[in-house]
């Protein structure tokens, strides 16, 4: 269930005679003028709530018959309110949408025909930069200086400056050996 | 006289108002709010036609005859719209609008039918 399947079905709940309408369907389907009788409220008003119900994914509704039958949508019920909370948000999906269009925009700004045009003086940008710059370096792999600096040098002319904010962003690492990428 | 059918009529508008309003208050508290909003749709219709009336017995100049016809136009011209409403609503098989459209409805024939009574000395 996602976080707006939820809201809607919590907010479809909170009413008293909707709640009495899925405790009727619990014990069996019925139809309008059955619950009508049955809870008290007119048959247009219990269409009204079925309505609602239906929306939020609460009941669902056959024929049979002559008549329109509504049943509750157990499933829908079996599922724990842990569950729901354990659900990705929503939002959390939009968040990384925009992050994405975010650092996109960055690339796109800093880059040309795969370029570096130029260092960028935010933190946060020059990360995205560093991060792109990484991919050419392959994983499990050790560099000399001097092979490091060659692969920087075809996106900036100061790979010195590249090569020591790659450490510092902990996208490269070194000992006596030489350089490696390191795995996020 | 027709100042005694117009202060009956008046009265017969603040009743209904104070009773929806109370119902709703009810259905509120009762955690019925959807319901509670119906009441409200009825309060709606009844002040809009206390409005009507006014509006009435502004235009009659004290003439009953243009004042009766006037207020009789207006329930059949106004809800003439949520007729229209309530049929499409049907046809899309949409229950929550359709509930809202009944009420309105509902309400004015309600109206229509006490403005009669009121009007023809009947209460």
């Amino acid at each position: 269930m996602t976080e707006s399947e939820a809201i809607r079905l919590f907010k479809c709940l909170s009413d008293k005679s909707r709640l009495q309408i899925l405790k009727s369907l619990a014990i069996e389907d019925m139809y309008v003028e059955r619950l009508a009788e049955r809870l008290g409220i007119t048959a247009p008003t219990v269409s009204f709530h079925l309505k609602k119900l239906a929306d939020a994914g609460a009941v669902t509704s056959y024929k049979s018959q002559y008549y329109m039958m509504y049943s509750l949508k157990k499933d829908v019920f079996r599922t724990s309110i842990l569950d729901i909370l354990q659900e990705e948000s929503d939002e959390a999906r939009l968040q990384a949408q925009r992050d994405a269009e975010y650092r996109q925009k960055v690339i796109d700004a800093f880059f040309e025909y795969g370029k570096l045009k130029s260092i960028p003086a935010q933190r946060k940008k020059e990360r995205i930069v560093l991060e792109v710059i990484a991919q050419a370096f392959e994983y499990d792999h050790v560099y000399t200086e001097r092979e490091v600096n060659i692969i920087i040098a075809d996106f900036h002319d100061d790979f010195c400056t590249i090569r020591r904010d790659m450490i510092g962003e902990q996208l490269l690492d070194r000992d006596s050996k030489g350089y490696w990428r390191v795995k996020l | 006289m027709i100042e005694q059918k117009v202060t009956k009529l008046n009265c017969y508008f603040e009743e209904q108002i104070a009773m929806c309003e109370q119902r709703g208050k009810e259905l509120i508290a009762d955690e019925r709010s959807d319901e509670a909003s119906f009441e409200k749709v009825k309060v709606n219709v009844h002040e809009i036609f206390r409005t009507v009336l006014a509006a009435a017995v502004k235009n009659c100049k004290g003439d009953p005859n243009a004042l009766r016809s006037f207020f009789v136009q207006k329930t059949e011209q106004i809800p003439s719209n949520w007729a229209i409403a309530y049929d499409k609503a049907k046809q899309h098989n949409d229950a929550v609008k359709m509930q809202i459209e009944e009420i309105k409805l509902n309400t004015i024939n309600n109206i229509k039918e006490n403005f009669a009574k009121i009007w023809e000395g009947a209460e």
